[in-house]
């Protein structure tokens, strides 16, 4: 997994923007990627497998097909982690997203 | 001028001089307008190409370099292109939302526009002009002005429109040209509430108009 270019950067933070918590409610790093990882996938299941589809650099029948459901949830923490999630909201946030 | 890197690949980002400066500030204003109107992709690109165009990088190694080499490389070079803080550069009031389109208007204007004006003033060939750090661009700029208006200002004093009648006082009290906002004073900000404690020898004597406007008597 690479680190994504902007633009998709951009898409994934508007994909994962509703399930991303108060950084004062968790404070951790690994705290605030669980909390997305749970949100998201208790919310909106497509939305996480089209995040990480795009983490990926794949389309969605391939990650269906590819990862057990435990398998998902480290590639996209992983994922998450390697696209700096923290800095990406603070940028996007500062951009006015 | 300072380095870095994008994908791995070093770069070096530099102030950019007059011609060059001005690209880049349409390109930030195009910028602004996209973020404004959520236009993410279009955004993503523009920005891309803009750190492209600068560094000299291929557009495709921006494209797909990593996300914050890109916004990093962008927040340099923006922070080397600053302009220092020179009156005429002040916004002093909010921008105006609907700015007057005027018929003459093209797109890459501003570049004639700028040349224009300097080599009018200083004689100078485009090349000179293209080549100015815009600092001094701006400071010569705001010369040009501030002798325009004291010219402008002058012109008025000598006519008849500057020295309206007063009913009142049955006189012609000289009214002075309006100057554009970058060169009134800064009105003060006095914060609410606080009181200022002068010396007793330093408070005038006798009548006194006061802050609230009222006329009372100082001994």
């Amino acid at each position: 997994m690479s680190v994504l270019s902007l633009s998709k950067a951009v898409k994934l933070y508007r994909l994962l923007k509703p399930y991303i918590p108060d950084i004062h409610q968790e404070p951790t790093a690994l705290g605030f990627v669980s909390k997305i990882v749970y949100n998201i996938r208790e919310q909106n299941p497509r939305a996480y497998v089209d995040a990480l589809a795009l983490m990926q650099g794949t389309d969605v029948s391939t990650i269906i097909e590819t990862y057990t459901p435990e398998e998902s949830v480290l590639e996209f923490t992983h994922g998450l982690e390697e696209n700096q999630i923290l800095a990406l909201q603070d940028y996007c946030i500062k951009i006015g997203l | 001028m300072a380095d870095l890197y994008l994908n791995g690949t070093q770069y070096s980002a530099v102030r950019l001089k007059l011609r060059q400066w001005l690209l880049f500030e349409k390109a930030q204003v195009n910028i602004k307008k996209l973020i404004e109107n959520k236009q993410t992709d279009e955004y993503a690109n523009a920005l891309c190409l803009l750190v492209s165009n600068t560094l000299g990088a291929p557009l495709n190694q921006v494209q797909d370099a990593p996300w914050y080499d890109v916004v990093s490389a962008y927040g340099l070079i923006n922070e080397l292109n600053q302009v220092r803080g020179i009156p005429l550069t002040k916004q002093t009031g909010p921008p105006d939302s609907k700015e007057p389109e005027i018929p003459w208007e093209y797109s890459g204007r501003e570049w004639y526009w700028w040349l224009h004006t300097l080599s009018k003033e200083y004689g100078w060939l485009p090349g000179q002009v293209e080549e100015l750090d815009i600092d001094d661009a701006i400071s010569l700029l705001q010369e040009i002005l501030v002798d325009e208006q004291i010219n402008r200002e002058w012109q008025w004093s000598l006519t008849e429109l500057a020295y309206p009648y007063n009913e009142t006082t049955k006189k012609h009290v000289f009214k002075a040209l309006k100057r554009p906002e970058w060169m009134r004073d800064q009105p003060q900000v006095i914060l609410p509430g606080l009181k200022l404690k002068f010396p007793k020898f330093m408070i005038p004597v006798g009548r006194v108009i006061g802050e609230d406007e009222n006329e009372r008597l100082v001994s």
